[in-house]
């Protein structure tokens, strides 16, 4: 009788523990709200609305651009490489600015310069190892896209993997754009693989 | 003899066996396209081949693609497309 009882007080307290866990509120770190807020209409166009609510659309329709969506929450963690024909040809993770003030701010920007190598001038690396090599500098406050940890946040910069970066730096060129933007655009990519799909299966029927 | 008998039994059985599992994998034809390890299927022009050859390429982090002929033959085009499609789902197997 006394081990029943015994056990039915450990299944209470342990339940109550339990309840008071789920109950438990968890705080997230916030994100700093951006002035701009940048929406993609169609693989090429963009809806730029400024911090006084004026709306614009910016169409990159024959130009070479990036479009990154932050690894914020709701937003992918992801960049995309589209062509001049509006092609998504190119995938890959990033990691983007932590919170606290290091947000990469939304924006449409032009690609500066590129490096191959390079050491960042305000958090240079304590071993002495390049930290930003593959450099490819799209704002003068020194936000760059680079070769980086994606599993960490950056200072503000957007860090790519090795792989993936040594494909971007080869392709990009000073015409092309960077699209730093919070939200998705990955069912852009859906959206064109799919029709692809479509089109080839119709086209091996006939040849 | 009846080991024999055994033995003949199962090597007609063994010999069914793999008489059956070659007849369910594609046939590939002398005019099969096949790029990278993968059939492309069969009479492909040489547009729809330079597409293929294109967008592999392209997958593997090299991008390649002639814009003109993108956007003005269709056979360049798709396999274009189709060599991006095929030659990445390799990558990620």
């Amino acid at each position: 009788m006394k081990k029943i009882l015994m056990t039915i007080a450990l299944l209470y307290v342990s339940g109550a523990l339990i309840q008071a866990e789920e109950n438990r509120q968890v705080t997230l770190p916030s994100f700093k709200k951006q002035n701009t807020t940048i929406i993609p209409r169609s693989i090429t166009k963009f809806e730029v609305i400024d911090k006084n609510g004026q709306s614009k659309i910016v169409d990159l329709k024959g130009k070479k651009f990036i479009v990154v969506s932050v690894s914020e929450p709701g937003s992918e963690g992801k960049s995309y490489a589209i062509d001049e024909d509006g092609l998504i040809w190119w995938e890959n993770k990033i990691s983007s600015g932590a919170y606290g003030g290091h947000e990469t701010p939304n924006g449409i920007y032009p690609i500066l310069l590129k490096r191959r190598y390079h050491m960042s001038s305000t958090h240079p690396s304590a071993d002495g190892i390049n930290n930003m090599d593959f450099e490819m500098l799209f704002d003068n406050r020194g936000y760059a896209l680079h070769l980086g940890n994606t599993n960490a946040l950056s200072h503000g910069c957007i860090h790519i993997g090795q792989r993936d970066v040594a494909t971007m730096f080869k392709w990009v060129d000073k015409k092309t754009k960077v699209v730093i933007m919070r939200g998705k655009y990955g069912h852009f990519l859906r959206q064109e693989v799919d029709a692809y799909k479509k089109e080839i299966k119709a086209y091996k029927k006939k040849h | 003899m009846q080991y024999t008998n055994i033995f003949v039994v199962g090597a007609v059985a063994i010999g069914l066996l793999l008489s059956s599992c070659s007849s369910k994998q594609n046939h590939v034809s002398k005019n099969n396209f096949i790029y990278n390890g993968i059939n492309f299927g069969t009479d492909k022009d040489a547009s729809y081949k330079q597409g293929v050859q294109d967008g592999c390429y392209t997958t593997a982090g090299n991008y390649t693609k002639n814009s003109n002929r993108f956007n003005t033959d269709k056979s360049y085009r798709l396999g274009w497309a189709d060599g991006r499609l095929q030659c990445e789902q390799r990558i990620q197997k």
